[in-house]
């Protein structure tokens, strides 16, 4: 048995790795199902060499040795045979979830359930052998009972006998249920392989598929064909055939995930060499200093202090996981040549884009960052609006875009042509389409495939479920190889890049709110500017007014001047809300104020009004407005109106006059018409001019304030200032709309002649 | 707002409903008189039957419409006008421009 300690090592070896390989995927990212069954099934199919090679090394060297000890490792050795529901249970989850997933999510250990009786039972046969040995040696030993010895012998004998073919019968049959599982994952996984897009896990799919093939079949030549054949093979070459089986499987899984997959060797390789120095401190400090400390104790107080050693142990555990990530960051630091590792760089790129507020300095620092990191010359960030801006890309990029969002991660310029329908050649050349005799050259490619072909790597970037723009990277002649790690930081920067974007997006409306606010203020701010600011003081006549919006900028505008003898109010609402409103305002007030040297003639001046409303404003912009002049002389007033509400007049002895003259609305006809009226102020006489916000003032109920109550109200006032009627009138309105406040605008102008 | 728009001999009545005093309604109602015009129906009859109350927006509305349709060759004329809404037009003298008829069939035949 030359071949013995080689094929030991050679189990052994490919055990661990495989072993290790489950552990490591366990400790990246257990949770989800995919991770941890993708782990089982290494695990399993790593621990079945393991067993085999300690089980040649226990042959060549202890075979005398004790017997106990070989069949414990015996029975132990069926535990690999858990490597095939462990499969199904993968095959189920990966690519896809499967429909039937649904059902047993919660009930997969369900699964595992025959070879757990399986394993059961073995255990059991092989301890009653055990026993039946310990027995028969009992018996031998002590001979004082010879009854006791001789049923023992009988018992055991039949027992032995009967159990002996259950066994056999049952691991030569039990086989047929591993086949069955694997070839039922092998149609799980061939379905899925149909259906899949994404090129990188079909190429990976492949090779498990296969992987497995040529595991179903080296295990049906050591269990099977014997059994066809009608002869046994041999123990160790039965052995050989199952770890042969065992590893072809684990190793094709293992294969896939390293060369296809999330996880890097060199990473891998790196926490290994990091596991087993840790390792080593740890064990170095054991030996080293506990046990010394122990021995210390033990020669002073003359007992094991086992406290010691176990609280090590909790101490090892509780430090394990941070000592390990100092140490990680210690060797990346220590090993790799440059200053900092790409994996630290990609972090500050990412955390840099977190503060990042439009798009253009994205591009910048990816385009710059992402060309020193991974040493490639061109590095393109293209985003939706990119594709729609440039006229000769758009046609196809739709299709192109949903695709990419089909596959969801970056992927390498010949996966992307064959995903879009080209065929691809050796040495990642690209050099037709279609199938049949109809060949197509890539130059004759759609505009935008062309564009993300000139590449070395395509990554998708999804946001709310649609590919919003691709991440391209390294020209296409570079032709360079993306390791696992490099790719999922690619990811990571593609998820970060979209989730940046979509918060550039909320900011931008948040600002455009500000701006639209900042605008109504500004329209406020030339309102109140145009409004007057205090009313002129007179000997005989007291003026108040007042304007309320409703909203930040109202329609209401109020306006005296004062010359000489004369005072001229003016009252208008003008048509519409906002900028626009205050803009035609404004005019108003300037072709008002410019019309101040015929201030006595009213009729001129709204005629002049009506013609520029007319001439400069839009066929939907109108204002009513009441303008008077008071010749405090004469104590006339001569007044006109346009369209305004009417104004009221309360008399001394509590009388209400209503002015109730009005022509068209300003800005509808142009050379309209319009006459004046004149009227006397005696006094204590009020004239109150308002606007429809007071009449229309309404409850919650949607009951109108109006004309009745209006007057009610005025013929109360009588005798009060000009300012008292004004506060009156506003408290008055208050209350009626109470709760519900103001819905309209409302302005009051109060002309009075002191008593 | 429903407008239930009436076609007859090419002359369009609109029903109005409710308040008619600015928001989203009046954009309803100036965005139907836009898309009429711009079929080349440029006679149109406001009921006004079902209207309770105008206010300066409402009226504005009127007035806007009613000096779009003039510009463009068309006219707008109101039919079932209530007492309240007669006094507004009254005071902003909007009754010289629009002619307010008591029967749709009256109006129409005004246009002709």
């Amino acid at each position: 048995m030359a071949t013995a300690p080689f094929l030991a090592s050679f189990y052994f070896a490919c055990g661990v790795i495989i072993f290790f390989l489950a552990v490591t995927i366990l400790r990246h990212s257990g949770r989800d199902v995919v991770n941890w069954s993708t782990a089982l099934v290494l695990f399993f199919a790593g621990f079945g060499p393991i067993l085999g090679a300690m089980g040649v090394f226990l042959e060549q060297n202890i075979r005398e040795g004790t017997y106990l000890f070989k069949s414990l490792v015996g029975s132990f050795d069926y535990i690999w045979e858990f490597f095939f529901p462990a499969l199904l249970l993968l095959a189920l989850v990966h690519p896809v979830r499967h429909g039937l997933w649904r059902y047993i999510r919660n009930w997969s250990f369900l699964l595992f359930i025959p070879h757990l009786f399986h394993l059961v039972f073995i255990i059991f046969i092989i301890d009653q052998v055990n026993l039946d040995n310990l027995l028969r040696d009992i018996a031998g030993v002590n001979t004082s009972s010879g009854f006791l010895t001789s049923f023992l012998q009988s018992t055991s004998g039949l027992l032995d006998v009967f159990l002996g073919m259950l066994f056999r019968a049952h691991t030569k049959f039990f086989s047929f249920v591993n086949i069955a599982y694997a070839g039922f994952s092998m149609l799980l996984l061939g379905r899925a392989l149909k259906m899949e897009l994404s090129p990188r896990i079909k190429r990976q799919l492949r090779i498990v598929i296969g992987g497995l093939g040529l595991c179903i079949v080296t295990y049906s030549l050591a269990m099977v064909v014997p059994i066809f054949m009608g002869q046994e093979l041999p123990e160790n070459r039965a052995n050989v055939l199952i770890n042969a089986a065992l590893i072809i499987g684990g190793g094709s899984i293992a294969f896939a995930i390293v060369r296809h997959q999330f996880l890097d060797m060199k990473l891998i390789a790196r926490r290994g060499i990091i596991y087993a120095a840790a390792a080593a401190v740890f064990a170095s400090i054991y030996l080293l200093i506990i046990r010394k400390v122990t021995g210390f104790f033990y020669q002073y107080s003359g007992t094991q202090v086992q406290v010691l050693e176990t609280g090590f142990i909790i101490l090892f555990i509780i430090a394990f996981q941070p000592m390990l990530g100092r140490l990680e960051e210690w060797a990346e630091r220590v090993l790799t040549h440059e200053n900092r590792s790409p994996r630290l760089r990609m972090r500050d790129l990412l955390n840099g884009l977190l503060s990042m507020v439009d798009v253009e300095s994205i591009r910048e620092r990816v385009k710059e960052e992402m060309g020193d990191v991974f040493s490639v010359g061109r590095v393109e960030l293209v985003l939706d609006d990119d594709i729609r801006t440039s006229k000769e890309h758009v046609k196809d990029c739709d299709e192109v875009l949903k695709v990419l969002y089909q596959i969801d991660e970056p992927i390498s310029r010949r996966d992307f042509l064959q995903s879009m329908g080209y065929k691809t050649g050796r040495g990642g050349l690209v050099p037709f389409r279609g199938g049949g005799s109809r060949m197509e050259k890539i130059d004759s490619a759609t505009p935008c495939v062309k564009w993300f072909s000139g590449y070395n790597l395509i990554a998708p970037i999804i946001h709310d479920e649609a590919c919003i723009g691709v991440l391209l990277i390294g020209d296409q002649s570079q032709n360079r190889r993306y390791s696992s790690e490099e790719l999922s930081l690619i990811d990571m920067l593609t998820t970060q890049i979209s989730a940046t974007l979509a918060k550039i997006d909320l900011l931008k409306e948040v600002v455009e709110k500000k701006v639209l606010e900042e605008e109504l203020n500004i329209a406020r701010a030339i309102q109140l500017n145009l409004l007057p600011s205090a009313p002129p003081v007179l000997e005989e006549y007291e003026i108040s007014a007042l304007s309320i919006s409703s909203k930040q900028v109202g329609g209401d505008y109020y306006d005296f001047i004062h010359r000489d003898d004369h005072v001229a109010v003016a009252v208008a609402d003008v048509s519409g809300k906002g900028v626009p409103a205050s803009l035609l305002m404004a005019s108003l007030q300037a072709s008002l104020r410019s019309n101040m040297d015929r201030m006595e003639d009213p009729v001129g001046v709204v005629s002049t009004l009506n013609n520029v409303m007319c001439e400069s404003t839009a066929p939907d912009k109108f204002a009513t407005l009441f303008y008077g002049c008071l010749d405090m002389k004469h104590d006339s007033f001569h007044f006109s109106n346009a369209g305004h509400v009417f104004p009221a007049l309360i008399r001394d002895g509590g009388k209400i006059d209503i002015l109730d003259y009005s022509g068209l609305i300003l800005g509808v006809q142009p050379d309209f018409g319009y006459e004046a009226r004149e009227l006397k102020f005696h006094p204590g006489d009020t004239l109150v001019v308002l606007t429809d916000g007071v009449t229309e003032a309404e409850t919650a109920d949607g009951e109108l304030f109006g004309e009745d109550r209006l007057y009610d109200m005025l013929k109360s006032l009588r005798g009060q200032s000009a300012f008292g009627v004004k506060e009156d009138i506003v408290q008055t309105i208050k209350d009626f709309t109470h709760p519900k406040g103001f819905s309209d605008d409302l302005t009051i102008l109060i002309l009075k002649r002191k008593e | 707002m429903k407008l239930q728009p009436k076609e007859h001999d090419g002359i369009v009545t609109l029903h109005l409903q409710g308040k008619l005093m600015g928001g989203p309604d009046a954009d309803v109602f100036r965005g139907t008189i836009y898309d009429l015009i711009e079929q080349g129906k440029k006679k149109i009859i406001v009921d006004l039957r079902s209207v309770n109350w105008v206010n300066s927006t409402g009226i504005g509305i009127l007035t806007s419409a009613f000096t779009t349709l003039r510009k463009n060759g068309g006219d707008l004329k109101l039919i079932h006008v209530s007492e309240k809404i007669q006094s507004i037009l009254y005071v902003t003298k909007l009754n010289l421009i629009f002619e307010c008829f008591d029967s749709e069939e009256e109006a129409i035949t005004s246009f002709e």
